[in-house]
């Protein structure tokens, strides 16, 4: 029988078997390639995280390692030990390395200007704000909204 | 199509359906293209192709993965396809009268394992390609994710069981039922 005769027949879809095989092996992981290249930026970044706990005591985390896009609560819960609440306005921290909000007593968040070196409130949910590269965070438990000193 | 037929269409849609349910823990490998295509080959491209229809009436409603009814419709007309190049192929391979297949049998089974793999990127590629479109909102996406490791998975299976299952499975039927020598559907 000619099909089986002719071995170019054989061989060429030996060939399609194994370009077809390769080409998607390939197609599959340029795309998780892609994926995680999406997931995590440039890479890595270097931002750092003071927590002041409104008593005098304040501890810096400096170059503290994160990957583009993970939001300070991810650099946060690297820190410290976080406790938090999840609610449909978002995640709220209600404690860090055990002081935990009481009464008017809470943690707030603060990023600092680099222009004015001075810090701005955060206006974002903890868990929506990514942190940006060389940025400088504050965790400040007050009970009022006065920025940190 | 005839009694005779149509009972062994029912034959082969219970085999198919079986083995898919005694498979299910091995995911993506399973008889049931080999049934089909054997089927085709052996008894013509309207009894294989009713036969990956009918299993998948059967295991694609009562499927441990779940139902869509757009990814069944297109699993249900791609199983169909083995059956349909099936029964094309036993009329070009058997114009001779069948003596390829004893006299070549170990290219007749790389032939056949090799068309198992082209078959089953087919049917891969185009309900990869629907369950992407309805899950991912994109068919590139469909075919790339669906390929690893699960579509490997299919297609390396496929080859195995198409290229040692069909030359014996093909001489045993025709020896059953009377052979099949002039490229004709086993009446």
């Amino acid at each position: 029988m000619a099909l089986l005769r002719n071995k170019w027949i054989i061989v060429s879809m030996f060939l399609a078997c194994w370009s077809l095989t390769m080409t998607l092996l390939a197609g599959y992981y340029w795309f998780k390639f892609s994926d995680v290249q999406n997931r995590i930026g440039e890479g890595l970044i270097s931002v750092s995280l003071g927590v002041d706990y409104g008593n005098g005591t304040r501890e810096w985390h400096n170059n503290t390692s994160a990957f583009a896009g993970e939001t300070l609560f991810d650099v946060t819960k690297q820190v410290a030990n976080v406790t938090y609440t999840v609610s449909s306005f978002g995640t709220m921290i209600t404690g860090i390395n055990n002081v935990t909000a009481e009464g008017s007593y809470g943690w707030t968040y603060w990023v600092l200007n680099s222009t004015t070196q001075s810090w701005s409130m955060v206006f974002e949910g903890v868990d929506v704000h990514m942190v940006a590269n060389e940025e400088a965070y504050m965790w400040y438990y007050t009970n009022q909204f006065n920025p940190p000193t | 199509m005839n009694p005779r037929k149509i009972a062994i269409l029912a034959l082969l849609v219970a085999v198919s359906v079986g083995t898919n349910y005694a498979m299910i823990s091995f995911y993506n490998v399973k008889f049931m293209d080999f049934i089909v295509f054997i089927g085709g080959f052996c008894f013509g491209p309207a009894v294989g192709a009713l036969t990956g229809i009918f299993s998948w009436i059967v295991y694609g409603t009562l499927n441990p993965a779940g139902f869509e009814i757009r990814i069944w419709l297109v699993t249900m007309f791609s199983e169909a396809m083995y059956g349909i190049i099936g029964g094309l192929m036993n009329r070009t391979m058997l114009r001779d009268g069948g003596n390829a297949l004893k006299e070549r049998a170990r290219s007749a089974s790389i032939f056949f394992g090799l068309l198992g793999m082209l078959l089953t990127f087919g049917y891969d590629l185009i309900t990869n390609a629907v369950f992407g479109y309805i899950w991912y909102e994109s068919i590139l996406i469909g075919i790339l994710v669906g390929f690893v490791p699960f579509g490997l998975a299919h297609v390396l299976s496929n080859a195995v069981f198409f290229g040692v299952g069909c030359v014996p499975a093909i001489r045993i039927i025709s020896n059953l039922f009377g052979g099949k020598k002039n490229g004709s559907a086993a009446k």
